[in-house]
């Protein structure tokens, strides 16, 4: 599937996360406390889906520039 | 046969066509099903046909609302909605008040609401303009108000500029101008320009909408109340129909008034409203359930859900290189294929990948204009959307190859832009003119082509043999008048050998659309001629010409690669088509319905049309008057006698095969003119005098005379002309002049018809082609009947829809005539 980080972001968030489920690959995970932060591949672009684990729904799927933010993953007390 | 009865015998051929490929008339083969699979053939398919948008039918809410309904009120209430409803009935009609915020009436279909709404709101005073692509139920509840002498009319789809001429044109005739159009169109999914006939009913009192908005409903708008009504209020003066059985999910339907008084009289007036039974308590309890989901913020979500899937359906049709004539913001999409046959190859190629859509074909769609009509659901994935798209783009290749066809056939009937590589793909030579060595030869003018090469297939079959031919080019090319000016093509698709295995010649030339219309529209249209003088007119490429009779044609079924020569025959006519921007294609005449031809020939985008009654003599084997006396029926006989032996002996008889002189012929024209205005049957644009001339430098044209001896009136001047073509075993009248002064008295054109079949008898032919027209009068002298046809491909056909609404208003004019 082919899809442009500006064609992603023409989707409601619902739909970002369906096409998440879809297509998307999950690529990293980390946990803050109540909030779950995921990253996926999708295509060609990362996807950073924040998820509230006390409201149980997710409060946002955007894309990201995954290299800049790489060290949040590599060193766990960088949170 | 009747071009009623000839269209109807084309769609039966179409939906045959269809049911042997097993792609329609389709049953679900599971017992039950909650998603959007189908099982279809024996296969799991994802349906991708399902008009209800938003999934709701599978939702328990709704499915607990009829199961409740019917425990409270059984299966069915079985009483008039003029006498009794169920309580559920107002408790819908309140929510659907308070959807709409407008008076509405609830009916059990959409047809029913037309039905029930357009005799009472339409009256006989008031104009009907129709959008060209308006759904047929809204056409056919239009239909009974013709009778009514409601005037009709068409314009092209979405021309508001066409609309507000007409309303221009007809505002001081109709105290009100009705424009009926779809708020979603049901084919190509694209919409009606709702802000632009709003500025119109706000600038023409007299204008009124009435629209029908059954795809829109749902889908679009606060409470789910439609396209039309999306982000706009009602507008005083517009009715609006719509649909509970597609994306509502529930079955039923809307009709919503700008006032309690139009809502009111339907409700009391809508007799197929008052005498059909009502909705039943299982499908009033699911709208029930659903008009309430729809009251509540939750419609938005469903909304945006399905505006996501038709957002990311828009996206990967255009990745994937999809021909789509549309970018539909609802749930129907249209995929371009153009021919019917490639329609049909597509629609199985899908099943047999796993997808079911809906096949649009002629006459949903015009002939060329075929494609995938598909839709889109809530319930769909977008895995399923995207592989639904990529399987087109897999299929769509190797179907084009199987046909014999390119994208940038595709791109031409739907007048897209074609893509850069397409251009290149048309540029490859069809594979079947290579793979079968068939060559075609395509000559611009007869003079080109070997004269005895033609005659030996042309020669017998009327005027158009080698000589034939070149008068018809002399005195149809550099005249002043775009009607006298014809393009001439010659096409010989020949085999290894060099036999010919189908030739034809074909002319472009401007056609009077009515020319096979009824006398009294044509009648109408000339009168709208008189300031638009080519009003209703189109630039045709036909096989034959406007001045040829006969089986045009010359196919060598003897040959087996007869198909793929007619194939490579109508792929040029095609490309004439193109190039000469004609708008449509005739192949004529067929003498017979011929299974394989008509089954290639609408496999490739033509319609079958009956042709008026062509009359031949085919018997000239008697000897003597009184042997052909003997030859004729015993009424004919009777004829004979009184109306043609009694007057014989009172007219001169000559043959002249000489250019008789400029004054003669000028009466001569002026015979032909007399005539000419009484043929409205046959209306064709008046000959050049120039034709008259130039067939004296073929001495294959004589002209037959028939002049009033002295004793009886006659001036010696004639009193009627025949110009025949004498060729082969046929002698061929073509053109005929009366002077119809003295035609009661001695019954000229009979006597003239019988002359034609002694002077065919001197020169020992074997057959008279009388023509079309008059076929009583031609049985007569023993003339046999034959059923003619042509196969006729139009770009478009609104011209076509134009004149059936001007047939159809026939008693609007009637009653104009008797005002």
């Amino acid at each position: 599937m082919i899809l442009t980080k500006g064609e992603y972001c023409q989707f409601s968030l619902r739909t970002r996360v369906q096409l998440l489920r879809e297509y998307g690959q999950l690529e990293f995970e980390r946990t803050f406390e109540h909030i779950a932060v995921r990253i996926f591949a999708l295509h060609d672009f990362y996807v950073e889906v924040v998820y509230n684990r006390l409201k149980g729904e997710v409060e946002r799927a955007e894309p990201v520039n995954f290299i800049n933010m790489m060290h949040l993953y590599e060193d766990s007390s960088g949170l | 046969m009747s071009k009623s009865v000839s269209f109807y015998e084309t769609i039966n051929q179409m939906v045959n066509y269809g049911l042997q490929k097993d792609i329609i008339h389709l049953y679900n083969e599971e017992e039950a099903f909650t998603g959007n699979y189908l099982h279809l053939r024996g296969k799991r398919v994802v349906n991708f046909g399902s008009c209800s948008y938003l999934g709701l039918e599978f939702d328990e809410r709704l499915k607990q609302g009829s199961k409740e309904a019917i425990d409270r009120y059984g299966t069915q209430f079985s009483e008039s909605r003029a006498y009794v409803s169920l309580k559920l009935y107002r408790d819908l009609e309140e929510a659907f008040l308070e959807i709409f915020e407008q008076p509405i009436v609830i009916v059990p279909t959409t047809t029913l609401g037309h039905l029930s709404n357009l005799p009472v709101l339409v009256q006989d005073e008031d104009a009907i303009i129709m959008d060209h692509q308006l759904h047929n139920s809204v056409q056919s509840s239009v239909s009974p108000l013709k009778a009514r002498g409601v005037y009709t009319d068409l314009i092209r789809h979405n021309r508001m500029d066409q609309l507000e001429d007409k309303i221009k044109s007809l505002r001081s005739k109709f105290k009100k101008i009705w424009y009926m159009a779809d708020g979603v169109y049901s084919m190509f999914g694209d919409n009606c320009p709702v802000d632009d006939v709003y500025a119109l009913m706000d600038k023409y009192p007299e204008l009124h909408a009435y629209i029908d908005d059954a795809h829109g409903m749902s889908v679009h708008g606060k409470h789910g109340r439609g396209f039309v009504l999306k982000n706009r209020p009602m507008h005083p003066k517009l009715i609006m129909a719509t649909s509970l059985a597609k994306a509502f999910a529930t079955g039923g339907a809307v009709m919503v008034y700008p006032d309690t008084d139009s809502m009111q009289r339907v409700r009391n007036c809508g007799a197929p409203l008052l005498s059909s039974g009502p909705m039943q308590p299982a499908v009033l309890g699911a709208a029930l359930a659903c008009a309430k989901i729809h009251l509540t913020p939750e419609i938005y979500t469903l909304q945006e859900e399905l505006h996501d899937r038709i957002r990311f359906t828009n996206l990967m049709l255009k990745k994937y290189g999809i021909p789509t004539p549309s970018q539909p913001e609802g749930g129907v999409f249209f995929v371009a294929v153009s021919l019917p046959k490639l329609a049909f190859n597509m629609v199985r190629r899908m099943l047999d990948a796993g997808f079911y859509t809906n096949i649009a074909v002629f006459p949903v769609v015009p002939m060329k204009q075929s494609g995938l009509r598909f839709t889109i659901t809530r319930l769909h994935t977008f895995t399923q959307i995207e592989a639904f798209i990529a399987a087109m783009a897999e299929e769509l290749p190797k179907a084009m190859k199987e046909e014999s066809m390119t994208i940038e056939d595709i791109y031409k009937a739907f007048r897209m832009t074609a893509p850069e590589e397409a251009a290149i793909d048309q540029a490859v030579q069809t594979a079947i003119g290579q793979s079968l060595s068939l060559r075609l030869h395509h000559y611009a003018s007869i003079t080109e082509v070997n004269k005895n090469l033609w005659d030996s297939m042309m020669v017998n079959r009327g005027s158009f043999d080698w000589d034939g031919m070149k008068t018809l080019e002399t005195a149809f090319t550099n005249n002043d008048l775009p009607e006298d000016n014809w393009v001439f093509d010659y096409v010989v698709v020949k085999d290894m050998q060099g036999k010919p295995v189908v030739a034809g010649f074909l002319t472009t030339a401007l056609w009077k659309d009515d020319m096979l219309s009824p006398a009294a529209v044509s009648k109408h249209v000339e009168g709208l001629r008189k300031t638009d003088p080519y009003y209703l007119t189109t630039k045709v490429t036909a096989v034959g010409s406007l001045l040829t009779e006969g089986e045009h044609l010359f196919i060598d079924k003897t040959s087996p690669l007869w198909k793929e020569a007619l194939l490579l025959f109508i792929e040029r006519a095609y490309a004439l088509q193109e190039a000469y921007k004609s708008g449509n294609v005739v192949i004529r005449d067929f003498h017979s319905i011929d299974k394989e031809i008509d089954d290639l020939m609408v496999d490739n985008g033509f319609v079958r049309i009956g042709m008026p009654e062509t009359s031949i003599v085919t018997d000239l084997s008697w000897e003597g008057k009184d042997g052909y006396y003997d030859s004729l029926s015993a009424r004919s006989r009777q004829h004979f006698r009184e109306d043609v032996r009694k007057h014989e002996s009172r007219f001169d008889v000559k043959v002249v095969s000489t250019h008789p002189g400029a004054r003669i012929m000028d009466y001569w024209y002026q015979l032909y003119l007399n005539v000419k205005s009484h043929s409205l049957e046959l209306n064709t644009y008046d000959l050049p005098r120039k034709w008259f001339d130039e067939i004296f430098d073929n001495p294959k044209w004589e002209v037959l005379t028939l002049s009033l001896k002295r004793e009886h009136g006659g001036t010696g001047q004639a009193v009627c002309v025949v110009f025949n073509y004498n060729a082969g075993n046929v002698y061929a009248p073509m053109v005929i002049g009366l002077d119809y002064t003295r035609n009661n008295e001695f019954k000229i054109y009979r006597q003239a018809l019988y002359q034609l079949v002694m002077r065919a008898k001197e020169l020992q032919k074997e057959r008279v082609c009388l023509g079309f027209a008059a076929p009583i009068e031609k049985k007569k002298v023993g003339a046999k009947q034959i059923q003619a046809y042509a196969y006729i491909h139009s770009r478009d056909t609104f011209n076509m829809e134009v004149l059936a609404t001007f047939k159809e208003n026939t008693a609007h004019f009637s009653r104009q005539s008797n005002d």
